[in-house]
């Protein structure tokens, strides 16, 4: 399994850099007016497309489960400190600050990149302090390597190897906020830099309820 | 009476959340985020500042209260690259150079508190005392905030 991330690697350097290096040479501080514009990652190629999963309440789930609604996502795990609660707590707090009906409109959603340790318990106690209407997604380690291939998601278990062993691992990863339209065509890429006002700003015109 | 003296005393003392052992590094806003769902990790912050003329360096940090909780700290950074985040375990510990602070914060620097014996609740006071590398210790303590909590315990992101 480890030998396919220098790929996935790749092909996540190929999609994102041009556009996301070049945001962040222009934007040190990001805390600029254009941070929802220049927050938004640009991506050359497919993105996103079908998957078959297992939400956090045991039932197989597939894209078109959620048709009908927008779908922002987070790619993460649940035994990340730092970055994943941080980037999922701004994307519950940009929804809530959106009006009603447009907050109706968006499911948040939770995929895990550790199918290992995120069984299905794990990930329905985890997005439930969050928001009670986050979905968390998880499933076989098949299932969620072919979910992160579609959208393009770097994921790599780092420690030595009695971490790997004891599954006290952690793991580097693309962070990364998508918006997945109602008819489960992707829509949006932003960076997790994008500060929670201007993440907002952007739903508020992109999202029509 | 005597208790009660030293109960006063106590109150006259300026707030701070350190009680330390040198007066050179000042500690301030120091806070962990509530566990979430069943983990048994998560994430501290502060901000360190050196008042000294010389440079600190924080090299380590233990749990020491409550009693009955058992864990590991390490000192991590969260650095990002092209979008891909991970998370590098400072070896070398912190440098505080002489005059400046160091402010520890979600996506950047933070303690990583590791294989708890137990869930932390909003409310909840973390003892942990910090080592510096001038065998100077400094006693703080970390406010358990609400997951929702961003910046500091006051500060919703």
């Amino acid at each position: 399994m480890r030998e396919h991330w220098p790929a996935l690697l790749i092909a996540f350097i190929v999609a994102f850099t041009g556009g996301f290096l070049a945001y962040q040479l222009q934007n040190p501080t990001l805390d600029g007016a254009d941070n929802a514009l220049s927050s938004v990652v640009q991506v050359q190629g497919k993105l996103g497309g079908d998957f078959h999963l297992i939400r956090h309440d045991g039932v197989e789930v597939q894209a078109s489960d959620f048709h009908g609604q927008y779908l922002l996502m987070y790619f993460g795990y649940s035994y990340c400190p730092d970055i994943c609660p941080t980037s999922l707590i701004q994307m519950v707090r940009a929804v809530h600050q959106l009006p009603e009906k447009q907050q109706q409109a968006i499911t948040p959603v939770f995929v895990t990149v550790d199918p290992v340790r995120d069984t299905p318990t794990e990930i329905a106690a985890y997005v439930a302090d969050f928001d009670p209407r986050m979905v968390g997604l998880g499933g076989s380690v098949e299932q969620i390597q072919a979910m992160m291939q579609n959208y393009k998601v770097f994921a790599r278990k780092t420690g030595a190897e009695e971490d790997i062993k004891n599954l006290t691992y952690l793991i580097d990863h693309s962070s990364f906020f998508y918006l997945i339209k109602p008819d489960g065509q992707f829509s949006h890429l932003f960076s997790s830099q994008i500060t929670t006002e201007a993440l907002t700003r952007s739903l508020t015109t992109i999202v029509q309820p | 009476m005597k208790r009660l003296f030293v109960l006063l005393l106590f109150n006259l003392l300026p707030f701070s959340t350190t009680a330390s052992t040198a007066s050179s590094i000042i500690i301030d806003d120091a806070w962990v985020r509530a566990s979430i769902g069943n983990m048994m990790h998560t994430a501290g912050y502060m901000h360190i500042t050196n008042m000294d003329s010389i440079d600190h360096r924080l090299i380590g940090a233990e749990i020491v209260a409550p009693h009955a909780l058992i864990g590991k700290v390490d000192l991590h950074q969260t650095v990002e690259d092209s979008g891909v985040f991970r998370m590098q375990l400072l070896e070398e510990g912190l440098l505080i150079p002489a005059g400046e602070t160091q402010i520890l914060q979600p996506k950047s620097t933070h303690l990583m508190l590791m294989e708890l014996n137990q869930k932390l609740t909003p409310g909840m006071v973390i003892k942990i005392i910090l080592r510096f590398a001038n065998q100077t210790t400094h006693t703080v303590d970390f406010q358990v905030c609400k997951l929702h909590h961003k910046f500091s315990c006051a500060i919703q992101p």
